[in-house]
Parts: C-alpha cells; sequence; structure tokens
C-alpha cells in the first residue's frame, strides 16, 4: 500500500513539473534566454490548441555543436565559425549555388599595383561596429599590427609574413611603425608586400585579418579575448548570450552594412555532446539543422531521400593521409624504399575501405582536396589525381604489390621474406571510426602482403606525438585541413622542414626549389603547371599514401531555405538563411 | 576535542599539500603538455612563441614554485584552453549548477531510498521486499549513460513532457526551470535509491534482533511504535555516517549527466580539463575537491560521536 502512496505522489508531482514546463517557459524569457522561448514553441508544436499563430515564420534557427570555441579574439581565430558571422573584413567567403568563393565585404574596391605587391582597398563608409561606431581603416591597421605583435604570440601571425616589414617586427628586430599595413585616411587601407602573392587575396577572407578596435581591445587589457561581455561586433550577428557548455545566442546586427540580406532574426546554438541526443532533438523539430554521423547518418539519408528532409553534402578541403618517417625509415628501417612505401599505398583498396569504415568521404589518389579552388575552378578538375594510373596496374593484385615489396627489401639488400617483415601503425583514440580503421588496415597489409602489422595503439594526442618524436612506428595517420584556398597551402606542408608532423620530415630539395620558384609568381597558368609538377614529386616519391578526402554532411528540416557549408568562411552558412514553413 | 581538532587542521593541510604536488608532477609526467596538439601544426618559429605567451618555456622546478606560491595566495592560474577560464570562475559559476543537480538527486535518492529500505525490512521476505532488493540491483548497475539517453528518448522525444538538454540559468539558478532539472535528476538519483534502501534495510535487520527491541516488544508496545522508536533509530547510525560523503559526491558533478543533457557544470569540464591537460584548472579543481572531501571526513567523524556516544575521538580523554 506504501508503494502505492509513494508512486502516486512520484507520478503527480511529475505532471505539476510538466504542466510548469508550458507556461513557465514563456514567463521566464529574460532569464533563461533562447532555451525558453524554445520551450514554448516546443510546447505549442507538440500539439496544444493554445498555440498562437503569427502569419509568416519566425526567423529563428536551432543548430547544434559538440564544442563551443574558445576565445573571441580575431586575431587568434580561436573560434573561426562564430568569428566570420559576427565579424566581417575585407573580404567574405561564402557558399551559394555558384559554389565557394569570395566577395567584397568590407572593402568597397581595391586596387591592385602593376607589380601585385601594393593593394589599396577603398572601405564602404556605411560599415558600422554594433556600438555605432564606423568601421575605419585604423581599425584594420590595428588588427594587423596587433597580429604581428610578439608579445601576443598569435597563431596565425605567419600569415601575413609577406607584409614589408612584418616578419622584422615579429621577431623582434624592427619596429611597428615599419609595418606597412597602414590606414592613409579613415577609409583607405593600405597594404604593401615584400614580393607578388596571387594567394594573398583568398587569405583576407581569415578573421585573423579582420579589423579590431583599438579602443575597446586595450581599455579591456588582458580581458580581451576573453570576455566575451566586452565585444563588439561588425558582421551580420551579434552574440547576445552565452551559457557556457550549454547553449549561445546570436541576433541579427542592424548595424551591419547588409543588414537588409540578413533574414534570421535569432539563432540559438545548443551545445549536445551525444549524436543519440541530436537526433532526438532534430526528430522534435528542435533542431532545424543536424550534423551526425555513423548510423544515424545511414537513417537519416534514408529519411532525404523520402523527401522528409533535407541533405546537403560538400567537400571539405581536408585530405586524410598516412604519413612515413623519412628521418630513420621507420622502426622497421624500410620505409626509406619507394618501392616499399608504394607497395603499402598501393595495397589499400580505398573505395572499399571508405564504404567499409566511414560510410562516407571520398576515395583519395592524390594530396590536394577537391575543395581547393584556382581560379574559380575545383584543381582537381584542372589536374587529374595524380596516383591513380599506377595505382590501377596494382590494384588487387596481390603478387605483383608483393613481388613490389619484394623488390624494395632487395635495393635495401635485404634477403628477407614478406612474412618476416613487420610494420608497425601508429594512432591513437578510441572512436568507432578509428578503430574500424586500424583494423581495417592490419588485415588488409596482412592480407594482401604477406607482412605481419603491429598497431600502436595510444590514448590520446599527447602520447601520440611523443610516440611518433620517439620514432615508435613506420605509419601512422595524419592529414591535412586547408587554412585558406589555394593548392599552395597543401604543398608548402612538404617544404623541408616546414610541417614535419605531417609530411613526416620529408625532403627533397627537387620540391623546394619548385616551390621556391612559385615566389612572386603572379601567372596561375604557370602556378598550375608547377603546383601539378609539385603534386608530381610528391606522388612519385610516395611522399605519403593519401586515403580519403573529407567532405561534410548535414541533414535540414524541410523549412531551412538557402543553408550552406562554407570551408572557409562560416562554416554553417546562414547568412541569407531563411525561414518558411515551418508551422505551428 | 580542540586539540583534536587542531591536529586534523593541520593534517588537513599536509594532505592538500601532498595532493597538490602529485597532481602537479603526475600531469608533468604525462607526455606532452596543454599546448601540444595547437603547436604540432604551427611553424617552428611561432611555436617557440606560443610556448612563452603560456610560460610552459620554463623548467619544471620554476613552474611547480610559481604555480605553488601563487596558490596561497588563492590564485590557481588560467586555463591554457579557455581564455580567461579561472578556477574561482568555475566554482562562481558552475560549482552551483552541479550543486543543485547533485542536492536535488540527492534529496529525491535518499528519501526515496529510505523509504524503500524500511518497507523491505518490515515486509522481510514478502514479494515487496524481493522487488526492492531486485530493483536496487538492477538500478545500480544501469550506468547513467544508458538510463540517460534512455529517458531522453522517451520522456523528452516521444512523450514531449520535458525538454531534451538545457538547464536553467540567470535567476533560476537555484530555484526555478523545474522541467529542466527533471530527466536529469531522475537519471541520477537510483544509485541513491539503491545505496539508501540496501543500507537502511540491512541496518533495520541487525536492530530488528537485539535484546532491547524484544523487550520493547514484551512491554507489549505497538508494532509501529517499535519500529519508530527503537528500530528505526538505532538503524540510522550507518546512514548518519554515509549521508555527508553522499553530500560531497553530489557536488562534484557528473560526467555523463552533464553531458548528455547539456548541463553546465563542473564536473563535465574536470573531464575535459583532464584530456586537455589543462594544468592550472586540474590543479585547481584537484584541491578543491580534496579539500571537501577532508572536511567531510572531519563532520563524518564528529557525527559518529554525536550519533553514537560509545565512540570516542582519538586524542580525546573523556572516557
Amino acid at each position: 500500500m506504501k508503494t502505492k502512496k509513494i508512486l502516486t505522489m512520484l507520478l503527480s508531482g511529475a505532471l505539476a513539473i510538466s504542466t510548469l514546463a508550458g507556461c513557465g517557459g514563456g514567463s521566464s524569457t529574460t532569464s533563461t534566454g533562447g532555451s525558453s522561448t524554445d520551450t514554448s514553441a516546443e510546447s505549442s508544436a507538440s500539439g496544444d490548441s493554445s498555440a498562437a499563430s503569427t502569419s509568416g515564420d519566425t526567423q529563428v534557427l536551432n543548430i547544434s555543436v559538440q564544442s563551443f570555441g574558445n576565445n573571441y579574439d580575431v586575431q587568434d581565430m580561436g573560434w573561426r565559425w562564430m568569428m566570420a558571422a559576427c565579424y566581417s573584413g575585407l573580404y567574405r567567403n561564402i557558399a551559394d549555388a555558384d559554389g565557394e568563393h569570395f566577395v567584397l565585404d568590407g572593402a568597397e574596391s581595391v586596387d591592385i599595383s602593376e607589380d601585385g605587391t601594393v593593394y589599396t582597398f577603398h572601405l564602404r563608409q556605411d560599415a558600422k561596429w554594433s556600438d555605432g561606431e564606423p568601421v575605419t581603416a585604423h581599425d584594420y591597421e590595428y588588427g594587423w599590427k596587433r597580429l604581428l605583435n610578439p608579445t601576443y604570440a598569435y597563431d596565425y601571425a605567419a600569415f601575413i609574413f609577406n607584409v614589408v616589414g612584418a616578419e622584422e617586427y615579429y621577431n623582434g628586430e624592427g619596429s611597428v611603425d615599419d609595418v606597412m599595413a597602414v590606414a592613409l585616411d579613415d577609409y583607405t587601407f593600405q597594404v604593401t608586400l615584400e614580393e607578388a602573392d596571387p594567394t594573398f587575396e583568398s587569405k583576407l577572407v581569415a578573421t585573423p585579418l579582420y579589423p579590431t578596435r583599438e579602443d575597446i581591445a586595450e581599455a579591456a587589457g588582458d580581458q580581451w579575448g576573453k570576455d566575451w561581455t566586452l565585444c563588439v561586433y561588425n558582421g551580420p550577428f551579434c552574440m547576445t548570450g552565452l551559457v557556457e557548455d550549454n547553449q549561445m545566442t546570436w541576433t541579427k546586427n542592424e548595424n551591419y552594412w547588409d543588414a537588409e540580406n540578413v533574414h534570421l532574426e535569432t539563432v540559438n546554438w545548443y551545445l549536445v555532446a551525444e549524436d543519440s541526443t541530436a537526433a532526438t532533438m532534430f526528430d522534435n523539430g528542435e533542431l532545424d539543422v543536424l550534423e551526425t554521423s555513423g548510423d544515424y547518418s545511414i537513417k537519416y539519408q534514408g529519411e532525404a531521400e523520402a523527401g522528409n528532409i533535407q541533405m546537403i553534402t560538400t567537400d571539405y578541403p581536408g585530405t586524410i593521409a598516412l604519413a612515413f618517417d623519412f628521418t630513420n625509415g621507420g622502426k622497421s628501417g624500410l620505409l626509406s624504399n619507394v618501392k616499399i612505401r608504394k607497395a603499402l599505398s598501393y595495397s589499400i583498396n580505398r573505395e572499399e575501405m571508405i564504404e567499409a569504415v566511414y560510410g562516407r568521404y571520398k576515395p583519395a589518389y592524390s594530396w590536394i582536396a577537391p575543395a581547393i579552388t584556382l581560379d574559380g575552378t575545383s584543381y582537381r578538375d584542372q589536374v587529374p589525381e595524380l596516383m591513380k594510373e599506377e595505382y590501377e596496374q596494382y590494384a588487387g593484385n596481390n603478387e605483383a604489390l608483393q613481388a613490389l615489396f619484394q623488390e624494395g627489401l632487395e635495393e635495401l639488400g635485404m634477403d628477407t621474406d614478406l612474412s618476416q617483415v613487420t610494420i608497425t601503425y601508429l594512432s591513437y583514440g578510441s572512436t568507432v571510426d578509428v578503430t574500424a580503421f586500424r583494423e581495417y588496415l592490419q588485415q588488409t597489409w596482412q592480407q594482401n602482403l604477406g607482412i605481419n602489422v603491429e598497431l600502436n595503439t595510444v590514448g590520446d594526442y599527447s602520447l601520440f606525438t611523443a610516440e611518433r618524436d620517439a620514432g615508435n612506428f613506420d605509419v601512422y595517420s595524419g592529414g591535412w585541413s586547408s587554412d585558406y584556398n589555394d593548392p599552395l597551402d597543401f604543398l608548402d606542408t612538404f617544404y623541408t622542414g616546414q610541417y614535419t608532423s605531417v609530411s613526416g620530415g620529408y625532403s627533397n630539395p627537387e620540391y623546394d626549389a619548385l616551390i621556391d620558384s612559385l615566389t612572386g609568381e603572379g601567372d596561375n597558368a604557370k602556378r598550375l603547371e608547377i603546383y601539378r609538377q609539385a603534386e608530381q614529386i610528391l606522388i612519385d616519391d610516395c611522399a605519403l599514401i593519401p586515403l580519403y578526402y573529407q567532405t561534410k554532411e548535414f541533414f535540414l528540416q524541410n523549412w531551412v531555405k538557402d543553408f550552406n557549408w562554407s570551408s572557409f568562411g562560416a562554416s554553417r552558412e546562414f547568412i541569407n538563411t531563411y525561414i518558411e514553413g515551418r508551422g505551428n | 576535542m580542540i586539540k583534536y581538532i587542531i591536529r586534523r587542521f593541520v593534517e588537513m593541510v599536509l594532505t592538500l599539500f601532498i595532493i597538490a604536488t602529485a597532481t602537479f608532477f603526475l600531469l608533468e609526467a604525462v607526455p606532452g603538455d596543454p599546448l601540444t596538439q595547437r603547436a604540432d601544426h604551427l611553424p617552428e618559429q611561432s611555436r617557440e612563441a606560443l610556448y612563452a605567451r603560456y610560460g610552459l618555456d620554463k623548467p619544471v622546478m620554476e613552474r611547480y614554485l610559481t604555480q605553488m606560491g601563487n596558490m596561497l595566495q588563492g590564485d590557481f592560474g588560467e586555463s591554457f584552453v579557455y581564455a580567461g577560464q579561472t578556477v574561482s570562475g568555475l566554482i562562481h559559476d558552475r560549482l552551483p549548477v552541479s550543486a543543485r543537480l547533485g542536492i536535488q538527486q540527492m534529496l529525491v535518492g535518499v528519501i526515496v531510498g529510505l523509504l524503500l529500505g524500511i518497507l523491505a525490512a518490515v515486509k522481510r521476505g514478502t514479494i515487496a521486499d524481493y522487488l526492492v532488493v531486485g530493483l536496487s540491483v538492477l538500478l545500480i548497475s544501469i550506468p547513467h549513460l544508458v538510463l540517460g539517453l534512455l529517458l531522453q528518448k522517451v520522456f523528452a522525444g516521444e512523450l514531449h513532457w520535458f525538454p531534451t538538454i538545457g538547464w536553467p540559468s540567470g535567476n533560476e539558478l537555484w530555484f526555478g526551470g523545474w522541467e529542466y532539472t527533471v530527466l536529469p535528476t531522475l537519471t541520477g538519483c537510483f544509485s541513491y535509491v539503491a545505496t539508501y534502501a540496501r543500507l537502511l534495510k540491512s541496518s533495520m535487520l541487525d536492530v530488528v534482533n537485539q535484546d532491547y527491541v524484544l523487550t520493547a516488544e514484551s512491554k507489549g508496545l505497538s508494532r509501529g511504535r517499535v519500529i519508530r522508536k527503537h528500530i528505526l533509530r538505532n538503524s540510522f547510525i550507518p546512514v548518519m555516517t554515509q549521508l555527508p560523503m553522499s553530500v560531497a559526491m553530489c557536488i562534484t558533478g557528473s560526467f555523463f549527466i552533464e553531458s548528455i543533457f547539456s548541463i553546465p557544470g563542473i564536473g563535465q569540464y574536470y573531464v575535459t580539463a583532464v584530456n586537455n591537460q589543462d594544468l592550472s584548472i586540474v590543479l585547481g579543481e584537484t584541491v578543491l575537491l580534496a579539500l571537501l572531501y577532508i572536511v567531510v571526513l572531519f563532520i563524518t567523524d564528529i557525527l559518529y560521536v554525536v550519533v553514537d556516544p560509545r565512540i570516542a575521538l582519538p586524542g580525546s580523554s573523556s572516557r
């Protein structure tokens, strides 16, 4: 009898609380911000007849992420997807029906000198900060010089080392006054480069090159970038609410120069750690946009085909590849031989692998990802995948692959049987994808090449770097995601000593000379040819094992219109997004 | 008594010092540092500047001394990963969130648990008893992650009774926004239910067999009166000593529950900080939690004496 009483008590309690949920939400809008507005929207959606229908749709977008960024300083770019939507630079990278490209944003026009070294930006005079102050050339000058200030040690300072006086100032050898990024007047900003650089404009979309208000940043002192309430915005949205690890609200910035083309009034960001939770919210209509993986991805692909939701898939400028140890030839010492490297590479059936392990992405037979464009066209449409031809000669032919490996051993003066060879694969983490991949790789190499594969698996990235730097591997998984839209960013990683974590310490004077020859080369046709040659060297040397090109996949409710993904802009591109037909 | 308190206080300071030192050097001993991943994709030149910016270019002992010196002044330093995040900020912003969640779980869990415990003891050997015992075993063996996602899917997803995620903030930090707290509270309360139901049941069964219960019954007291006056009171000793520990545990937060329901509490942040090797935050939180436990253990010792006068404190002369 007692149990009965307790149960009734519990139940009535639960009911009382659930009724509170309906009315309590709306009345407390001020204290809980977006979350309570969402509750009221949700409860009306669940069938209450009292729902007040308004004419047209409320322009609110609900979207989730797995983690928020960690600082608010545009120069630090700690949080690109927030900064690219709440701030505005000279150019803006956008993605729309025409694909990914950049357009003038804070600049109205730009003059480039004959020799390609002097850029004069004429700023639009109607651009304002969220506090009503105009955006001036001085804000840009301050932002750029701040980026180079050695005391701040910004990660992206090297982005503008080509500006006259920049590297000297960063290294403490020159004065800030000699940095040739200056405001000629309130609305003219001029930058002088050491050498002409055709990739320069594509870097201008990056937030470290955005303007910063000197008065506000200096007043904030060492709190700048740490306390969001001190920020002023000049982009399409303003951050208006944040509860760490929970949710964030953006509101349309009426002071943005192009505010009339921004349709969303509010964007609610929810931090959702579990795929399952995000799926529940998406099914409920609590989320308008869903990014997911694994089995959920397959489920929603089906729903998209049935027309219940929309799906967008776009290329992402990232290539996942396996890297070697070029300094010592790896733990086995065998990886110094190109034939052995090729045998390892060609024995992997990429189509089968991505299907079995990931269920998405694109197989890669070259280094530079298709998302990278040159002259507005995908680089990969201009240069075919360079490894494919040779790969196809060997693909699926285990005898030929083993013979190739054996030849390599002979070239190294070794007479070992393949069954005596052990290759060590270093990786970290225990997510489903990572585990499935390393098991796939182990099986593939053991079956196709008849060698032994040892897995050196560690817990996290720090342990991984420790093992890597100690040389306890032959092969490890790496890759590159590009910071700006030019093939050069991918190719730079294999320049001697540049990014050893990506290149495995690869060094080839011929390759370096090719990259050097690009300096000051302004003709894109010539650049394309040099890029092709350089990439060909990487493939001929088998400097890496390209595995797959990354893609991005989003599921959208049918009422979300004009939502895109941009690789170099705000990522989730909803500056022009609107809501139509959400219903009530 | 005063002598005892002074001795415990000195021990406490010493323990905290050892814990802080051990935490510092354990984190140092792990390969890598908070900047490893970030620096790995930077050109050499920028890498050095980055380490200098965070003071991580200095030798270990020098950093240890600085850190300890600052901690004495109550300054644990700033997060290496989240700009501007400090330990005192965490206590201010996140501790109340975890504390409310924990307190709600505990209140519901302990009350329900005790009631079920009494039920099981009184109705020993009946269906009710087996149900309570079986339920306790079941509830304590379901991981929070599974239970949380299940409750979320059913009560938020299918039935739309409660919001899927979120937590009250602002004016409603401590009171209000109840609909957000129901599912997280339910998820976490069952382990308290199970613990306290079993604890009280076994304790009551011990007491039932005591001579004074027999005496009370033979005096002709009603069954209800015997249970209330003689059995219950005496079987509360283990409960009283378990309670302070539960209070300490409930404030420290729960990683899984906070993560599933996007609750901005301290438990989730602690795990993230450890993963990121975010030294100052890990150190600060560890010392704080250690402090909390030490104080609670101290209170527990005192409580023993209060509840059961037969127990004497070491060092006290009253005997």
